[in-house]
């Protein structure tokens, strides 16, 4: 908003001449004079409440003459309608275009806190009578490999009214690999969770998957297998649950076309699963086994 | 994996005087966009700024490509830096360039030319690995760690040998500087207490008895417990003679034979063995 005056005297082409030496300006250009208009207008839209009015009137200016400070504006109400990732957009756009800012400092640090601004997901599985159902007071859920909720734990309706009970988990914004571990299944999914967004996430799994093993990670192509004869991706052990000879043992892990320290697990026997989850802390390919971060936990189930 | 990350850090220890010598770890540095974009390639480009911040740099580089038809100098320049981030190093290269070509007058032009500089001169890399697992990988002679394994090496060629419960694998490989290059030690299977590999320019080659034992050069053989001398002969030369103990026990011995150095490896030199023990994690 304190952008506003100078904004419309610049957009207004507001000449500071001095009396003894006119030196007026011309008039605007066409689209610099219909930007001025538009941002005047959400300026009073703005000011006045109506902030959806105004969003729409600074975009359409923006559209129609890009500036940094209608770029700014945006981004205050879009912040203010709680569209958080837009108004991170717009802040950066507004950062973009005035990269020499005096508040920069300020603007990206109200980028990081908008960016970390948690989230809830709601997990939830379908109706008792659909065929792919988890029933979740019995569940491990977890989340990115860190157990989210045990077995036991009280589901809830959802906050918006929905038939279906679930557990609300508040996480921070990101892709999370969503599962879930039963003593008779195993499902899994992605969901990803926008900064101050709330999201359903739906997860279901066959009625039976038997094993003492389920192996997960966040990236799809690490491939993780009991032999290394096994080098499909069909072959990999990854979001599978999965039998195994009860014991000390070893998989073998491979990114892309690379040997990877091998995954030492404790094979329990006893109706309980042994579960671990490989972090890929690098992005993307690289002409190696990226560094991993390996977390196991023993899912442990009363007979 | 820590064996690899104190592989990385103590090559970087050692080259402390010198810049980073592996570039995808120098800092991001991007650069704003200057003028002639339009609010559609703007929009790409802040796109772009936010998915490199978020720690997704190959979507970065995805969303930059689709700009760079434009040719904006800062589009290409930060292609760039999010490329050498990402480990493409020839196409970093050929962006900074591009950015070099698309303003003539940069203000950071000595900059960007280190830059490429460093990273065309970066010390060679080497990258073993194999397919199974508890294996462990020794180059020209010396334990390197675990598989897999990655060092900074030495422009020419080097031995690498990798050592499993079941299996051995000897090869040769040749390192460039400013290149990575992956030393894919293959599965063989072996078994035995005992190699003798050799370094790099050693002619010698296949198997010989000596006082009713059968020697291998390069190979994973069983020998008992004892003292062994013998020579160890090439096609037209018998060298002189090399000795090594193998104990009792499940430990491997590794024997390692190569000449004096500066010595021409193409004949038949003194030879010099040095033996180690190799412990398998068990």
């Amino acid at each position: 908003m304190k952008r506003a005056f100078i904004l419309l005297m610049m957009l207004a082409g507001a000449a500071t001449a001095k009396p003894e030496a006119a030196k007026r300006k011309a008039a605007p250009d066409k689209f610099v004079k219909a930007a001025g208009e538009a941002f005047g207008a959400a300026f009073t839209a703005d000011q006045g409440g109506d902030l959806v009015t105004a969003l729409a009137l600074y975009e359409k200016a923006f559209a129609i003459s890009p500036h940094p400070s209608t770029a700014y504006n945006t981004g205050d109400v879009q912040r203010r309608l709680g569209k958080l990732t837009d108004a991170i957009r717009s802040f950066e756009l507004y950062l973009a275009l005035s990269p020499d800012a005096a508040d920069r400092k300020a603007v990206e640090a109200l980028i990081d806190q908008l960016a970390t601004t948690p989230g809830s997901l709601f997990v939830m599985s379908g109706p008792p009578s659909n065929l792919r159902s988890i029933d979740l007071k019995t569940a491990y859920v977890l989340l990115d490999g860190k157990i989210a909720v045990k077995p036991g734990t009280p589901t809830t309706t959802a906050v918006d009214g929905g038939p279906n009970l679930g557990v609300e988990l508040e996480v921070l914004p990101g892709r999370y690999v969503l599962e879930v571990v039963t003593p008779l299944t195993y499902g899994m999914s992605t969901c990803v969770v926008g900064p101050g967004e709330r999201r359903v996430c739906l997860i279901g799994a066959p009625p039976r998957l038997d094993g003492a093993v389920v192996i997960s990670s966040d990236d799809r192509n690490l491939l993780v297998v009991a032999d290394r004869a096994e080098k499909r991706h069909a072959d990999s052990r990854v979001y599978k649950r999965f039998e195994h000879p009860p014991g000390r043992s070893r998989l073998l892990i491979r990114d892309h076309d690379y040997e990877c320290p091998p995954l030492a697990l404790d094979v329990p026997k006893n109706g309980d699963v042994a579960y671990a989850f490989v972090r890929v802390v690098e992005p993307g390919s690289r002409p190696r086994c990226r560094t991993l971060d390996i977390t196991k936990h023993r899912l442990r189930f009363d007979p | 994996m820590k064996w690899i990350v104190a592989c990385v850090l103590a090559g970087t220890t050692l080259a402390a005087a010198a810049p980073d010598p592996f570039p995808y770890r120098w800092p991001a540095k991007r650069k704003p966009p200057i003028e002639g974009y339009s609010v559609e390639s703007l929009r790409k480009f802040v796109d772009a700024v936010i998915a490199d911040k978020a720690g997704r740099p190959h979507e970065a580089v995805g969303d930059y490509r689709r700009l760079v038809d434009d040719g904006h100098p800062s589009t290409l320049y930060n292609l760039a830096d999010a490329l050498r981030r990402v480990e493409y190093y020839p196409q970093a290269i050929e962006f900074y360039r591009k950015y070099l070509a698309a303003l003539p007058d940069a203000p950071d032009r000595k900059e960007v030319e280190r830059i490429i500089e460093q990273i065309e001169k970066r010390p060679p890399i080497a990258v073993l690995d194999g397919e199974d697992p508890d294996a462990v990988i020794l180059v020209d002679g010396k334990l390197v760690g675990p598989s897999p394994a990655i060092m900074m090496s030495t422009p020419g060629p080097h031995i690498a040998d990798r050592i499993g419960p079941t299996s051995y694998r000897h090869q040769i490989f040749s390192s460039l500087v400013g290149h990575t290059e992956h030393v894919d030690l293959k599965y063989e299977a072996a078994q035995g207490n005992v190699i003798l590999s050799t370094a790099w320019g050693i002619q010698l080659q296949g198997s010989w008895e000596d006082s009713g034992t059968t020697f291998h050069l390069r190979k994973r053989f069983t020998l008992p417990p004892g003292r062994y001398e013998t020579f160890v002969k090439s096609k037209t030369h018998a060298c002189n003679k090399i000795a090594f103990d193998v104990p009792k026990g499940d430990d491997l011995i590794y024997v390692y034979i190569d000449v004096k150095p500066g010595e021409d490896k193409r004949f038949c030199k003194p030879l010099i063995a040095t033996q180690q023990t190799i412990r398998l994690p068990r």
